[in-house]
């Protein structure tokens, strides 16, 4: 008797890891910060292009969040880089840029779409801007 | 014990069977995520009013579906409504799994505005107003209010004729006016704009003839 439970128990155990989905289905909307935006100027009227391109360029890089990601939580964390010397703000926001030109401010999110303007200027008066719209979802 | 055995392989293929059909119905039925956000430029607006189709970079045209649940939200109109959502103008929209709009939220333009440039002659009034050419020569005034910071950076003291400044301003998308929220102040000058191009103006009653 306990043999055939043995067996039962081990048999229905491997098929429960080799059938189970793969969690690829998730039905909480999440994001992830897979893509960055990056605006370079040598000019304020100049196209965005490659930093490769132009060396000297000053540049404007979003890390996170991703553009109209939808998320459930009440603040986000806002990650980029631009120039040491630049002055960043977010949101009408002054946020402090480090050495490395890495900056990061956490923003409160209402429920919806959420503008986030990230402006960044260098002391030449080259400004480089970009827009998120991030939409928090109801839990 | 060969009976036991038999019928405990038996019950051992059948539960197989059973979690591979369930594991295969839960891949199947993969609900998909039960809120999406989709902004773009309003391309139409149903005579209805139930519906509005949307165009989008990352999704092409978009139709939205619009209830009386639907909340509109733009900056500078407290009560605003499905009215002032035209086509041509840009707008986000958090959708349910249907495609129902929970939220609408018109963009009204860039409402925060950073500019650096020098302050033009006469330009700087404390506690009223600051104006500023950039590099370009284009000018730009900017109302200061009683919450205005005014940071000296670099040894600066004082905002003159010809300071350089950044103005980190706030933008009324009702009327376009700008009010300072910020007012760098640093030593030096930005590059300038090309001879003869832009620039402070001459004072009043200097110019030419």
């Amino acid at each position: 008797m306990k043999l055939w439970l043995v067996v039962v128990v081990a048999v229905v155990g491997a098929a429960c890891t080799s059938a189970a989905p793969a969690p690829t289905a998730t039905p909480t909307p999440t994001f992830t910060p897979t893509e960055t935006v990056t605006l370079s100027l040598v000019t304020p009227t100049a196209t965005a292009t490659s930093v490769a391109e132009t060396p000297q360029a000053f540049l404007l890089k979003v890390l996170a969040p991703q553009d109209e990601a939808v998320v459930t939580t009440a603040s986000i964390q806002v990650r980029g880089e631009t120039i040491p010397s630049a002055v960043v703000t977010v949101n009408g926001q002054i946020v402090e840029v480090d050495a490395d030109g890495q900056f990061q401010v956490t923003l409160t999110l209402e429920e919806g779409p959420n503008v986030i303007d990230i402006i960044a200027t260098d002391e030449d008066g080259n400004e480089v801007a970009v827009e998120l719209v991030i939409f928090r979802a109801p839990r | 014990m060969k009976s036991i055995l038999k019928v405990g392989a038996i019950l051992a293929v059948v539960a197989t069977l059973a979690v591979a059909t369930m594991g295969t119905a839960l891949a199947q039925t993969s609900t998909p995520p039960e809120f999406r956000g989709f902004k773009g430029a309003i391309a139409s607006v149903s005579p209805n009013g139930t519906s509005l189709v949307l165009t989008t970079k990352a999704h092409g045209d978009v139709t939205i579906q619009l209830t009386a649940q639907t909340k509109y939200k733009a900056p500078g109109l407290p009560n605003a409504t499905l009215a002032v959502f035209e086509a041509g103008k840009r707008a986000a929209f958090l959708v349910d799994a249907n495609g129902v709009a929970l939220h609408a939220y018109l963009i009204p333009g860039p409402l925060h505005v950073q500019r650096g440039g020098t302050v033009t002659v006469g330009g700087y009034v404390a506690g009223t107003s600051i104006t500023l050419a950039s590099k370009q020569g284009d000018l730009s005034t900017f109302v200061i209010t009683g919450v205005t910071q005014v940071q000296f950076k670099q040894g600066t003291t004082a905002v003159n004729d010809g300071s350089h400044v950044l103005v980190i301003a706030q933008r009324d998308p009702a009327t376009d006016r700008l009010t300072a929220k910020a007012i760098l102040v640093f030593a030096g000058s930005p590059k300038g704009p090309p001879d003869g191009a832009g620039g402070p103006p001459p004072p009043p009653g200097k110019g030419p003839g």
